[in-house]
């Protein structure tokens, strides 16, 4: 199985076992607006001006572990995930309130799912909360939305974790889990197994979280024996896992490493239990929906009453403000660029073997013309800048189809390290004699570890590949060398350009040829001796054109340019990544792309 | 070439399950002083494969690193420079990468390795 096989295995497994993750489950808007009033009512919790127990502060017990969080709760009081009714809360504010209706509104959960509480946790840098399954006084699902940056939550039968310390780099260890990363903006619905079974757990976050987490209450008086049949599956797991982290202690501290896994057994036996609360829970629910369906008839019930959630589709935002106040034209060309010659493309027979038209058209050219190509750029683009200036200090990037190593720099402003790639020995040239650490790499496939970047700069290389197969190919190998949790930026030109645009280029379709004039530069030389002596470069492409007038050698650079939303599509084909943004810059579609299982 | 580089790099030849570490057979290397990033070596540790980084260490004659990374790893002085100087002081520039598999060498001419493949090996 391959790395990206394995990775749709770990989201299938995920949602069957009950925990679903959706992406973009709020909107900016939504997301900003619930951030900043949390903001403002912590400020209040602070200054002690919410009722009761609302607010809690950071318990220095907790703090002393880096586990501590400060805490809103409304609607129910619990303490160390145990309910306790007679503590006074808050009820739930219309902030939240509006964030609920945004997951009924997004199918998250149906109107017969509407919670009632919320837990809000505020982490900082390095917190982070231990493997626990969630009170069974709840009704499942549960749904936890995140806020202001994506961290990872990990699912697993009975993990454990260095006491009270911090898990090497972020990553629980021990135990069997799975480990996905949540978004700022979406939402974990947990049911089933992943709710009473798994145990789930947050490892220390690498920035700034904020998670909001919806339960609802079960009433007592008519759920009974479903609150006891969830009560006692959960207990049950509890206990498992209880006498499976004190073994496996007493196992690692005498210096062992053996492992005991949780018998086959255990878990049926508790699974049993399982669907038989299940069933009573069913039976109860059908209750209700009939006892709904009647006050239905009576003319009572909310549109969205009827709507199962669903994993929903990648929704992208494709506008950004840039787009807005742009005008995209498809007249007046400084340049024309011409669309290529039918049956141009050669199908290669395998999707990592390179086509003769990339390699003809596009790797050689740049072998050919990496000092002229050099001369003309030296520094990022500003969109690329913006993206490498808001990454934390200290990663290890990946800068693949580096060219001439103009995105490097930056990296190494920010006190990072980048290790460079390119299918062009004459750009990699460039870059050695910069000092920059680079290899001759072809990105389709990549020679590196998977999970090891941080983050990957991917730019201005998709329009170089000239079929989809082998683009999914290239953006799913960017994605495998990133870390879980770690982001790659792609930028690949655009067939919608700017009137008066940098580039100035027109297209006439989306498989191009762009000319690339390699100036004669040595006196007394013609054009078409230069042709001659470049056309006897070991390894040079054989296509280039004398051009008297502008003194030049002119090649053909083969582009497929992207028309608006092709580019975000490529990713449809990796569920376990998410597309956060996707917007036009300067000539060029942009996507920033997050690894999340 | 640096072991930064090297720790990374895993031969994809058609048919190779496992490619790492590639062998290093060094020709020649060179040294430079190159500016300590505390911050990104701690951040490095855990990314690296240890032993691997160990062994190509001492074939390109980077220093004697201890077999496991000391628990006081980002708060030792001593260690956090060695470690410095073999993953980002040490170039190799003349020499081969060799696949502990297939056996398939890549060479690295003027400190640059080159990992294309041909056509019957991808």
């Amino acid at each position: 199985m391959t790395d990206a096989e394995a990775r749709c295995e770990i989201v299938e497994r995920c949602r069957s076992i009950g925990a679903s993750l959706t992406l973009d489950a709020i909107s900016r808007a939504q997301h900003d607006a619930a951030l900043e009033w949390t903001r403002e009512e912590l400020e209040r919790g602070r200054r002690g001006e919410l009722l009761g127990r609302t607010h809690a502060p950071v318990p220095p017990k907790w703090a002393a572990r880096s586990q501590s969080r400060e805490m809103l709760q409304y609607g129910t009081y619990t303490h160390s995930n145990r309910v306790d009714a007679d503590v006074e809360v808050a009820s739930m504010p219309k902030a939240l309130i509006d964030v609920v209706d945004a997951l009924i509104a997004r199918g998250v959960i149906t109107e017969d799912e509407r919670m009632d509480s919320c837990t809000i946790n505020v982490y900082e840098r390095g917190m982070w909360i231990p493997p626990h399954i969630d009170n069974p006084l709840f009704a499942r699902p549960f749904v936890t939305v995140s806020l202001a940056s994506a961290q990872a939550m990990t699912l697993g039968r009975g993990m454990i974790w260095p006491e009270g310390g911090t898990p090497v780099d972020g990553e629980a260890r021990e135990g069997e889990e799975i480990r996905v990363v949540l978004p700022a903006r979406s939402a974990m619905r947990m049911e089933g197994a992943a709710a009473d079974e798994y145990e789930h757990a947050i490892p220390p976050v690498s920035a700034d979280r904020i998670s909001l987490t919806f339960r609802r209450r079960m009433d007592a008086t008519t759920e009974r024996d479903a609150i006891e049949a969830q009560t006692e599956l959960t207990e049950r797991f509890r206990a498992m896992y209880r006498e499976r982290r004190g073994e496996r202690r007493e196992v690692l501290s005498s210096d062992s490493k053996g492992e005991k896994a949780v018998s086959e057994e255990e878990v049926r036996r508790a699974r049993i239990v399982a669907e038989r609360a299940a069933i009573k829970k069913a039976r109860e629910e059908r209750k209700k929906e009939k006892q709904l369906r009647k006050e239905q008839k009576r003319g009572d019930v909310g549109s969205s009453a009827s709507m199962t959630p669903s994993h929903q589709p990648r929704a992208v935002e494709e506008t950004t403000d840039t787009e807005r106040t742009m005008e995209l034209v498809k007249k007046a060309p400084k340049r024309a660029c011409g669309v290529v010659p039918e049956n141009f493309i050669d199908a290669a027979s395998k999707v990592t073997v390179m086509p003769q038209v990339e390699r003809e058209h596009v790797q050689k050219v740049y072998d050919i013309v990496a000092q002229q190509w050099h001369g003309t750029r030296y520094r990022a683009w500003t969109g690329v800048e913006a993206f490498i200036r808001k990454q934390p200090s200290g990663s290890f990037v990946a800068d693949i189809g580096c060219g001439n190593g103009k995105n490097i720099p930056e990296v190494v402003k920010g006190g990072s390290v980048a290790l460079g790639s390119d299918f062009s020995k004459g750009l990699i040239d460039i870059c050695r004699d910069s000092g920059y650490e680079v290899m001759v790499a072809d990105a389709v496939l990549l020679p590196y570890r998977s999970n090891t970047f941080d983050y990957a700069l991917n730019i201005a290389v998709l329009h170089h590949i000239s079929s989809p197969e082998r683009r999914i190919e290239l953006v799913k190998e960017t994605m495998r060398v990133v870390k879980v949790g770690g982001v790659a930026l792609f930028y690949a030109w655009a067939l919608e350009q700017e009137k008066g645009g940098v580039s100035g280029h027109q297209f006439e379709g989306q498989d191009v040829l762009v000319p690339f004039h390699n100036k004669v530069k040595v006196k007394g030389v013609s054009p078409d001796e230069e042709r001659e002596r470049q056309s006897r470069v070991e390894g040079a492409p054989t296509h280039g054109e004398a051009d008297p007038e502008k003194r030049s050698v002119v090649y053909q650079r083969y582009c497929h340019v992207y028309t608006k939303g092709e580019l975000p599509r490529l990713f449809d084909a990796l569920p376990w990544c998410t597309v956060e943004a996707s917007y036009y810059d300067h000539g060029n579609w942009c996507c920033e792309v997050r690894k999340i299982v | 070439m640096r072991l930064l580089a090297h720790n990374m790099l895993a031969c994809n030849a058609k048919g190779v399950v496992n490619g790492f570490p590639l062998k290093i057979v060094v020709k020649e290397t060179r040294e430079t002083e190159t500016e300590f990033n505390a911050e990104f070596l701690v951040h490095m540790l855990p990314k690296m494969e240890w032993a691997a980084f160990v062994n190509a260490a001492r074939e390109i004659g980077a220093g004697e690193l201890p077999g496991e990374i000391p628990d006081d790893a980002a708060t030792n002085e001593e260690f956090l420079q060695a470690f410095h100087h073999a993953l980002l002081e040490v170039h190799v520039e003349e020499g081969t990468l060799v696949c502990p598999e297939s056996g398939r060498k890549f060479p690295i001419n003027k400190g640059i390795p080159n990992m294309l493949l041909n056509e019957d090996e991808v």
